[in-house]
């Protein structure tokens, strides 16, 4: 799945080589970005996890073996972050409740709207299948879930975008 | 999707919030003194280090290879808890190994005892080591000092040399080592515990790793490897030297429990495992010829003669790389080298070498065919299989 640059990366900075470690972040920033949201569905959560995920990564880098695994190793790393942030959410639910939205969840609205209109359960799998090109056997190794599982989500998840996208295009017909 | 938009090739734009929070985090990385203890690839200039990852063993596991002792009776000999999980062995090839003085366990040795060097309540020992003319595997015990669940304990340094003066260059030993924390990598690659289930996090999203025994030992592992490829390991004294010990995590980088110095040496068996066979096969879609290897159970080096060098892309030399072997019963192992250097051997250019070690023991009469990638893409057409004869 990676590139022979970002191998390179991978190796240098497995040797501790800082720069070659931040172009590897970089260039995986936005795949990173478009997962933590797809669990999160917000940007203060998502830079949390992107930080703890960047973090991690270059604590355990050392104990990847295959670079050809990187991004698998990277994004099971980032999900779990994001679970972790929704657990602690879920603790401190009571206080956080009156929060107004930050402005920067105006980026990337469409993204957001489309997966609102998605079962949270049905977004990850379609964004790791459709958008970065994970394979169903990969994705289900990632979320520790049946193939079957994975499949169902990602054909629910698609009948639920495109009754979005129908909706959306009515609505453009009646203005 | 039947629309004309598409969620999934949208372009995205990272907002302020991401982008300062992912560049704190790459501030605080470039702010952190280095936490591990790589030395640098002392070789001759354009060649490089493979990173060697670690590989370890869980508690439960260990019990289990105890209870099949009192099982297997005719095995005698068996390698720390750590060794296994640094190179991987059947209880076969330990026993053979350590019959033919190509691996040696510490702890049943007569002068044991007097190999301990004790710092601050702390006793650090050799335990297990195995080696050919390339590359040593070793693994030290740990004991009087534990850490809490979740923690994970590390040196502050680790340095290996050959001889007594670490400062000299021709002393230097390129070396991997980390703490055995239960892991090991399976016949596809992937990382899962010793007992080949798949990999647990806690509740709080973290991966479940054991770094002790059921005494409350714990086990550094070392893969260490010639710098310079016509240099041997055999018979060497070494010295691996461990300072300080204490904890390693993302905010605070290396925490200091134990101050303490701890250097150990040890002579490495002098007994040769490589067998060296001519090929003289063209790697094809290359300039490059395999014209010989020395294989052994615990690494390889292959030889090449080079028609036009390929231009260096980044810190690719464009050698063709080992990857694994394929046995004569079908048995593939893909991924069976792990860690090493490759090069070229002369200023034109003209002859390359890779040297690599593995991540488990390996029968060399049983191997027809090597697995060899012409590139890191690794695509189909870039993997190839060369037969050799054993």
């Amino acid at each position: 799945m990676e590139s022979i640059e970002t191998k390179v990366w991978i190796r240098k900075a497995q040797r501790q080589d800082k720069d070659a470690f931040t172009e590897l972040m970089q260039f995986y920033m936005k795949d990173m970005y478009r997962t933590a949201i797809a669990i999160l569905m917000n940007e203060e959560d998502a830079a949390d996890a992107l930080q703890d995920t960047i973090l991690t990564c270059w604590e355990k880098l050392y104990t990847l073996r295959k670079p050809e695994f990187f991004k698998t190793w990277m994004t099971r790393i980032l999900i779990n972050h994001c679970y972790d942030i929704i657990r602690h959410n879920s603790a401190y639910e009571n206080i956080e409740a009156y929060e107004e939205p930050s402005k920067c969840d105006e980026y990337n609205l469409e993204l957001k709207e489309a997966y609102a209109s998605v079962d949270e359960r049905y977004r990850l799998p379609m964004e790791l299948y459709y958008s970065q090109g994970f394979r169903m056997r990969e994705i289900a190794e990632l979320l520790s879930l049946p193939l079957n599982t994975i499949k169902t989500r990602v054909s629910r998840g698609r009948k639920e975008l495109e009754a979005y996208y129908r909706i959306c295009q009515e609505d453009e017909h009646v203005q | 999707m039947s629309n004309k938009k598409n969620i999934f090739t949208e372009k995205i734009e990272l907002s302020e919030i991401v982008l300062n929070k992912t560049d704190q985090a790459f501030a605080m990385i470039r702010q952190e003194d280095s936490g591990h203890m790589k030395k640098a690839n002392a070789g001759e200039a354009g060649n490089k280090r493979l990173f060697k990852t670690q590989a370890a063993v869980i508690a439960g596991t260990c019990i289990l290879s105890v209870s099949s002792i009192s099982v297997v009776a005719a095995i005698r000999h068996y390698w720390g808890r750590g060794m296994n999980g640094n190179i991987q062995a059947s209880d076969e090839q330990q026993q053979e190994l350590l019959e033919k003085n190509i691996a040696k366990v510490y702890r049943e040795e007569p002068e044991s005892p007097s190999l301990a060097v004790t710092d601050n309540g702390v006793t650090i020992v050799p335990d297990t080591v195995v080696v050919d003319e390339r590359f040593a595997y070793m693994s030290f015990q740990i004991s009087g000092y534990r850490v809490e669940d979740g923690m994970e304990p590390t040196f502050g340094e680790v340095n290996v040399y050959q001889g007594d003066d670490p400062e000299d260059v021709d002393s230097w030993v390129n070396m991997s080592g980390s703490m055995y924390d239960g892991t090991i990598c399976n016949e596809e690659g992937c990382p899962v515990y010793e007992d080949g289930t798949p990999l647990k996090h806690d509740e709080n999203g973290r991966l479940i790793q054991y770094y002790t025994d059921q005494d409350g030992n714990m086990e550094y592992i070392i893969q260490a490897y010639v710098v310079d490829p016509n240099d041997t390991l055999l018979g060497k004294t070494v010295h691996v030297r461990f300072q300080n010990l204490g904890t390693h995590s993302k905010r605070e980088g290396f925490a200091l429990a134990v101050e303490g110095d701890w250097n150990l040496e040890i002579v490495l068996p002098d007994v040769s495992s490589a067998r060296d066979i001519t090929v003289g096969q063209k790697v094809e879609g290359t300039n490059f010829t395999l014209e010989s290897i020395s294989i052994s159970p615990i690494s390889m080096k292959v030889n090449y003669s080079v028609d036009a060098a390929p231009a260096k892309q980044g810190d690719d030399s464009g050698i063709p790389t080992v990857r694994g072997v394929v046995l004569k019963d079908g048995t593939r192992l893909p991924y069976l080298t792990d860690g090493g250097s490759l090069g070229y051997t002369d200023s034109s250019r003209s002859k390359a070498y890779h040297m690599a070690g593995y991540d488990r023991v390996i029968d060399v009469d049983e191997v027809a065919a090597l697995i060899i990638w012409t590139s890191w893409t690794a695509n189909e057409d870039e993997r190839m299989e060369i037969p050799i004869s054993t």
